[in-house]
């Protein structure tokens, strides 16, 4: 069977991810977990394309009847569980952020008017200048 | 805020300290420091990353101010503020607006209500009060927060979103505001409810301004506002 335009662009592509992916676990560039992840991920996608009946004896195993449903549901989870990652990571960012800020504003706190500063030492002065 | 009135009100006790979160207020915040210091003599006023000349206007007044380096929203700079005067040994805290919507003077009912209940939070509701000048969308939204705190929190109030809000050291001490923007209002009243605590609701005075109206938040805010917060039920 002559493979299609989709598979004949997108399968070499793939192919260079998943390389790409193998190097830089090679050479320790990801976290060994993460990397594994990504070359299974990158070398699965790449055959699925190439062998797509694959996907129906794969759906076949799990009780899905089409292929394409299999992919679709994992597409979603996929979708779902990276909306949450990447949520819980900006989160944690913010709530950091927001303690160094914090931090910084009780350290450097000023009281107005004719009132003494509140603090007078060497390291206060350097950190909240101006 | 009739001046006249703040004149003559009794100072508040030695151990209050009145929290505000303010943000370009460089033309507003100036009169209600005025007003505030009459009868509270500890403020403390968080500068949340303004762009103009709030915090020359707030060193003109018998104040504390904190800055904040970047601008991290309201419900940050009330959890700076109300950090910053539970280490200075605040025996109660009182949560206020920068905008001058709210009267000083209805800090002694709150106080006299806190007291008279045993409570540890006293917050401020206008529609046991008043709200001069509320426009009919806004008393909408407001009326819904109201169901939507109901629903979702399961906390009755009568007004879900008001700026004032009494507090004592240990009432204060069990809220940590982690949503930084609009959300917190809804989210000190979920740990309020959490706390176990006593809450009385008190009758305020909010006047509404064209330049207040302008400056506050936009009723329009209030869907993704619901939004953010059911995501952060489901997430946490």
């Amino acid at each position: 069977m002559n493979p299609s335009l989709f598979q004949l662009i997108f399968v070499p592509l793939i192919a260079i991810l998943a390389i790409h992916a193998v190097l830089r676990l090679w050479l320790h560039r990801v976290p060994r977990r993460w990397g594994i992840l990504q070359v299974v991920a990158w070398t699965a996608a790449a055959y699925l394309i190439a062998e797509p009946d694959a996907t129906l004896v794969l759906a076949g195993w799990v009780g899905i009847g089409r292929g394409t449903d299999l992919i679709l549901y994992l597409a979603v989870l996929g979708g779902l569980f990276a909306c949450y990652y990447f949520y819980d990571r900006y989160r944690r960012i913010e709530i950091l952020l927001t303690k160094l800020v914090r931090h910084d504003a009780i350290d450097c706190a000023k009281k107005g008017d004719d009132s003494p500063p509140a603090m007078e030492d060497d390291v206060h002065s350097v950190i909240c200048k101006g | 805020m009739n001046s006249e009135t703040v004149k003559d009100a009794a100072a508040l006790p030695e151990g209050l300290w009145v929290v505000i979160a303010a943000y370009n207020e460089q033309r507003r915040i100036g009169a209600v420091l005025k007003n505030l210091s009459r009868i509270a003599k500890n403020i403390v006023v968080v500068d949340d990353g303004s762009r103009d000349e709030t915090a020359q206007e707030i060193l003109r007044h018998p104040v504390w101010l904190l800055r904040h380096v970047a601008n991290l929203g309201q419900g940050a700079s009330l959890q700076t503020g109300i950090s910053f005067a539970i280490r200075q040994g605040a025996e109660y805290i009182v949560t206020f607006d920068a905008d001058g919507q709210h009267d000083p003077t209805d800090i002694h009912a709150m106080l006299d209500a806190l007291n008279a209940n045993s409570a540890d939070y006293a917050l401020g509701s206008r529609f046991l009060g008043e709200a001069a000048g509320i426009p009919f969308f806004r008393k909408l939204v407001l009326r819904s927060a109201v169901f939507f705190t109901r629903i979702v929190f399961g906390v009755s109030l009568t007004d879900a979103h008001n700026g004032i809000r009494l507090m004592t050291r240990r009432g204060a001490e069990r809220i940590q505001i982690t949503l930084n923007r609009m959300e917190h209002a809804s989210e000190i009243v979920e740990q309020i409810a959490e706390s176990g605590l006593k809450y009385v609701e008190v009758p305020v005075h909010i006047t509404y301004t064209a330049d207040s109206l302008a400056k506050g938040q936009k009723s329009s805010a209030a869907i993704s506002l619901a939004i953010k917060l059911l995501i952060e039920k489901v997430v946490r």
